[in-house]
């Protein structure tokens, strides 16, 4: 089987097949930036050029800042962006105090409520969004809680899922520490604080980062919740914008003085949108692989 | 011995967990046991000015109604084939960029693609389906562009109900299959590097080592990854579909999820919407334990392996 020319052909294998391996991971990386380079191309280029389709991959003509000029001076886009910022930064943080305080508990295994609590929270995970959507919006109505910010915060606080993910990790600090501190008179609330959290940095930047990005991207609740235009987060007001391509009148004025604008500044909402996380992903990546991973070990 | 009884008592003080869980008992009882049992809104004709407790019961009047509709195959054939599609295609792309991923030995290049394969899953579905609005519009987009260079027509393909499926596959496997490769990839750290070794002192060449090594070693993930996704079939998101649909199309990319979000919030169907809706959560549940089943007894069985 070591034939010298057996061993020639199987460098040459080693070759082709590390060639091919770069071609295609070029290519796929190709598709995937290629809609993002596109869209800032678009909301930089002369608006005629996009409009008469001659931007392909870079930006056509001098660099044209006319859309986000206008972007800028548009009130729902800032007022969008200060409620994203106020429902993402208030919202994580009222998830990652539910998903601790429920997380620390299910974690211990000799207090009495254990069982409970942890069938509790389970169950919860297997019911589908779509079956809970019309009871859950009843229940936000009949709370009072329609078109309130406080809906938005609270309706969310937890997910069930990274609740679980949580405990499996608390559960894997070593049980005598706890005990250990038990005796010495600390209090649950001071072990959780003062020990618990402490030893947890890597897990809950992972737990906080997947809710803050679900804060940012999401829509759907937003839009059902409420109607008051001044509440809306950017994704709302991107949709209308980008999506649903029928701008409101107030939009209208502000926004398209003439067609041909209306399309860069499309593309440039959609910049403005996805800028924050396009600048922060490359840092917190690892956290997210990290997530990716937690829950399959546990399985 | 009476000391030691004390001290395992002391080891959990129970009331300072009970306090410490009121706000979680709040929360889900507010705002996942009590939609769970709003859910008998189904089974009544629901008035919201007579509220759960005075409306009259209609028993599965509304399940008939969805059943008997046109709705009930439409709805039905477009989640199936939908999910159908990402289990076709969109199963097996996660697996193959994994490999190839794996496959570079340049670590720098290796980091820098996974960062860019990454990136995607973390921009929002708004985004995502804005730009391939734009991008598929037969005015403006880059694709039709390419089409009438190509001397071949402009198609409207957001207006044309064949193309929904395919569409929003591709979009699904862009978004999400980096990410989803990441588990692939994390299988793919575990492999033992002296099967590596051993299979280069056999002459096994790069081809053959994934053919013999890699891939095998990857087989029990796929599996499970499989059973998993097998039992989400039908659990497509209202968020993402709603986002590319129009009236125009809703003859293909209706699916049981936005029904409920059409009948439910749009028209104020609450009973209606809500029978549709428990219809899904119980297909949808006998799908996600029967998989979750399968896999904890092929875990089990890891001899198998």
């Amino acid at each position: 089987m070591t034939h010298p020319s057996g061993k020639k052909t199987g460098y040459k294998i080693d070759t082709i097949y590390t060639i091919l391996i770069g071609f295609f991971i070029t290519l796929i990386c190709g598709i995937m930036l290629y809609p993002f380079l596109f869209t800032i191309s678009a909301s930089i280029s002369n608006p005629d050029a996009v409009v008469r389709n001659q931007v392909t991959f870079f930006p056509k003509g001098p660099v044209n800042l006319e859309a986000y000029k206008i972007l800028f001076k548009n009130n729902r886009i800032w007022s969008g962006y200060a409620n994203t910022i106020f429902y993402t930064v208030f919202g994580t943080l009222i998830n990652l105090i539910i998903t601790i305080l429920a997380a620390y508990p299910m974690s211990r295994q000799r207090f009495n409520g254990y069982k409970f609590i942890n069938i509790f929270v389970s169950i919860t995970m297997f019911i589908s969004a779509t079956g809970m959507m019309i009871p859950l919006f009843l229940v936000v109505k009949s709370l009072h809680l329609l078109d309130t910010r406080f809906a938005i915060l609270i309706v969310f606080a937890a997910f069930p899922y990274y609740i679980i993910l949580l405990r499996s990790f608390f559960q894997g600090l070593p049980e005598q520490m706890f005990e250990a501190a038990r005796l010495d008179g600390a209090s649950e609330f001071t072990i959780l604080v003062k020990i618990v959290l402490p030893l947890s940095g890597a897990a809950l930047a992972t737990i906080g980062l997947y809710y803050g990005i679900n804060r940012w991207n999401g829509y759907f609740w937003a839009m059902i919740f409420l109607r008051d235009e001044a509440k809306h987060p950017l994704q709302v007001v991107l949709r209308e914008l980008i999506v649903l391509a029928s701008m409101g009148e107030e939009m209208d004025a502000n926004l398209s003085r003439s067609a041909t604008n209306a399309e860069a500044i499309k593309y440039g909402a959609i910049v403005l949108a996805t800028l924050p996380i396009a600048i922060i992903y490359p840092f917190i990546q690892k956290y997210f692989v990290k997530g990716a991973t937690l829950g399959s070990v546990k399985g | 011995m009476i000391k030691r009884n004390k001290k395992k008592y002391e080891l959990v003080d129970h009331k300072a967990l009970w306090i410490m869980l009121i706000p979680v008992l709040i929360y889900f009882i507010l705002f996942k046991y009590l939609p769970m049992a709003g859910v008998v809104i189904a089974f009544q004709r629901y008035s919201p000015f007579k509220g759960v407790l005075a409306s009259d019961w209609v028993g599965l009047e509304y399940f008939r109604q969805f059943f008997s509709s046109i709705y009930f195959t439409r709805v039905l054939r477009n989640t199936l084939m939908i999910g159908l599609f990402d289990l076709l295609f969109g199963f097996p792309f996660p697996i193959i960029l994994a490999l190839l991923l794996n496959g570079l030995s340049n670590r720098h290049f290796k980091k820098l693609t996974q960062t860019i394969t990454l990136l995607p899953h973390f921009v929002s579905f708004v985004v995502v389906a804005g730009i391939a609005i734009n991008m598929l519009s037969p005015s403006t987009g880059v694709i039709n562009a390419l089409r009438l260079k190509l001397g071949l027509d402009s198609i409207y393909f957001l207006q044309e109900p064949k193309y929904f499926w395919g569409i929003f596959t591709v979009i699904k496997i862009i978004k999400e299959s980096g990410f989803t490769a990441i588990i692939y990839l994390a299988a793919l750290t575990t492999i033992d590097p002296t099967l590596y070794e051993a299979a280069i002192c056999d002459g096994a060449n790069r081809a053959q080592q994934l053919k013999y090594v890699t891939f095998p070693a990857l087989i029990p993930t796929i599996v499970i990854m499989f059973i998993i996704k097998i039992g989400k079939i039908i659990s497509i998101s209202f968020e993402q579909i709603l986002l590319l649909q129009n009236d125009v199309i809703l003859s293909t990319s209706e699916v049981i999820s936005t029904l409920v979000y059409r009948r439910g919030l749009v028209n104020a169907d609450y009973s209606y919407a809500t029978a549709v809706g428990l219809f899904e959560t119980f297909v949808a549940l006998v799908l996600v334990l029967s998989s979750n089943a399968i896999v904890r007894r092929i875990k089990n069985d890891s001899s198998l392996w």
